[in-house]
């Protein structure tokens, strides 16, 4: 399939994304127009000016964070247009802004390459290490203030999360002498965790203040070490921006660069043990669940199939080594109602009759042994028939039915997700879905493996 | 080796990478792959044949 009939990709429509708008509470500077990467080309030209010439004021100002900001909205300018071929947004890169940067012949265009080295990919900082080197040959150096660029000091970290465990934000103060910035990450953790919004913010104590601010219901807030915010943000940044990844808006993806180079800066190590969960703490989980007085109902009406979704609810849990076993939140719940399961596991009419019965008494369950209160437990079974209406339709579809044959086999209430995962992506691998097939979808998707990604470029998101 | 060979051994590659990880056909695979080969190249290059610059690979 060529690149240019690549489905185009849709805003993630799920209802439990509603949870996810309140990432942004932190208002952040904003490095790029545009919200939705469609804009005319005439629009798209009066873009590149604009970009290009706050690009070279950034680089005269000698303010690194200015600079960095501006070097890295350029870099997103191709996703902006809705490139996101990592091979085409490279070749935007080199030609335009490492090329550009030499032909000026001058110590802001060796500003721009040192900028590019600290901010770009692997390839890019070597196509920018070249034209560097290309330069200073010639005697053309950048100026002194760029030795100092990617180099800001780590401050404080915090963490904002929903008690759900849905979500998380992770919020770090940096600064270049005695100016102080800070980046702030939102992840998604629903599924693999992927940084969804990303922002950058000049006034790191106003950063802080809105992070740590306690007025969400269902929102915590906490201080944690460098060490833990560099863990929770580095995965879930790698993932971000990538081809199967959610969407990310203009200023998030010129954040980007940025935020990664900053995670860098975080010293590795001394964050404590995380607690890991194992298999035995899953099955643990699942034991305490049947025995408990929520279960009673459903056991007495089903043991076999009250089992079976025990392990299938705990089982997803398994994806994310610190996530305890009896974690689920609204979104969290529809990926495994929507997505896991009828991705993965062919039920017997026993099991999906008695799916309603069951999840109830988890959720139930669940809420109670995390103390979630009234009120979290309701918008947990709130959330519940609003996913079981749609869970036929999910598990019926055409595409469901063709994944769960890669599955075939491997697919056990409490088999390993992350090793599930890894091999439905080899199966895929080994024999892909014809591209051809009408109705290839996002949400039937099985996960981000790399066998996966690299196999299945025409991979959609779900229809609203 | 003749169109018919190939084939065989082309669905011996797919077999293979289908039915588990623990095979040495999935862990050169997965080098090869690492090393930027595309499915195509790669059950080319272990069925024995190196891939055509230019065709119409029915296991594309």
């Amino acid at each position: 399939m060529s690149k240019k009939n690549k489905a185009r990709r849709r805003a993630p429509a799920s209802p439990a994304r509603a949870a996810q708008a309140k990432a942004s509470q932190v208002r952040t500077s904003q490095p790029a127009s545009g919200q939705d990467g469609d804009i005319s080309p005439a629009e798209a030209d009066a873009f590149v000016q604009e970009v290009l010439t706050s690009l070279w004021e950034g680089v005269a100002s000698g303010d690194p964070l200015r600079a960095e900001l501006e070097t890295a909205t350029c870099m997103a300018f191709p996703y902006v247009l809705g490139q996101r071929d990592p091979a085409d947004v490279e070749s935007f890169i080199a030609t335009v802004l490492v090329n550009g940067a030499v032909r000026r012949r001058t110590p802001d265009g060796a500003a721009l390459l040192r900028l590019l080295m600290t901010l770009g990919t692997q390839a890019t900082r070597r196509a920018a290490s070249r034209a560097l080197a290309e330069l200073t040959g010639e005697g053309i150096y950048p100026p002194e203030w760029v030795t100092e660029i990617g180099k800001a000091a780590p401050g404080q970290a915090w963490r904002r999360y929903d008690v759900f465990g849905d979500d998380e934000a992770i919020a770090v103060t940096f600064s270049y002498g005695e100016a102080e910035h800070g980046i702030v990450v939102q992840v998604d953790l629903a599924g693999i965790p992927v940084a969804t919004t990303i922002g950058v913010s000049s006034n790191a104590a106003k950063l802080i203040e809105a992070i740590s601010a306690n007025n969400e219901e269902f929102d915590r807030s906490e201080q944690i070490s460098l060490a833990e915010a560099r863990v929770r943000m580095l995965r879930p940044l790698d993932r971000a921006g990538r081809d199967e990844s959610p969407k990310l808006s203009p200023s998030s993806i010129a954040y980007l660069p940025v935020a990664r180079s900053r995670v860098r800066r975080l010293p590795e190590g001394d964050g404590g043990p995380r607690t890991v969960y194992t298999a035995a703490d899953r099955a643990a989980a699942v034991e305490e669940f049947m025995a408990s007085p929520e279960a009673a109902e459903a056991v007495a009406a089903d043991e076999a199939s009250t089992r079976f979704w025990a392990e299938v609810l705990t089982g997803y849990s398994g994806r994310i080594p610190g996530e305890p076993p009896d974690q689920v939140g609204p979104r969290k719940l529809a990926h495994i109602l929507l997505g896991h399961v009828p991705n993965t596991v062919v039920l017997t009419p026993a099991q999906r009759g008695h799916l309603e019965p069951a999840v109830t008494a988890w959720i139930r369950w669940s809420a109670a042994r995390r103390e979630l209160g009234e009120a979290g437990t309701a918008v947990l079974l709130e959330q519940l028939p609003r996913v079981l209406s749609r869970f036929g339709e999910a598990y019926d579809d055409p595409d469901a039915v063709a994944i769960r044959g890669y599955a075939s086999g491997l697919a056990t209430s409490a088999a390993d997700v992350s090793w599930l995962s890894d091999s439905v992506g080899r199966r895929m691998f080994a024999l892909p879905i014809p591209e051809q097939h009408p109705r290839w979808t996002w949400r039937t998707r099985p996960t981000g493996t790399a066998w996966w990604r690299r196999s299945s470029a025409s991979a959609r998101r779900p229809p609203a | 080796m003749t169109s018919e060979e190939f084939g065989e051994a082309a669905y011996r590659v797919v077999e293979e990478l289908w039915r588990d990880e623990d095979n040495p056909t999935y862990q050169a695979a997965s080098r090869l792959f690492a090393d930027g080969l595309s499915r195509h190249d790669v059950i080319h290059r272990l069925a024995g044949t190196p891939a055509p610059t230019v065709g119409s690979s029915v296991i594309r």
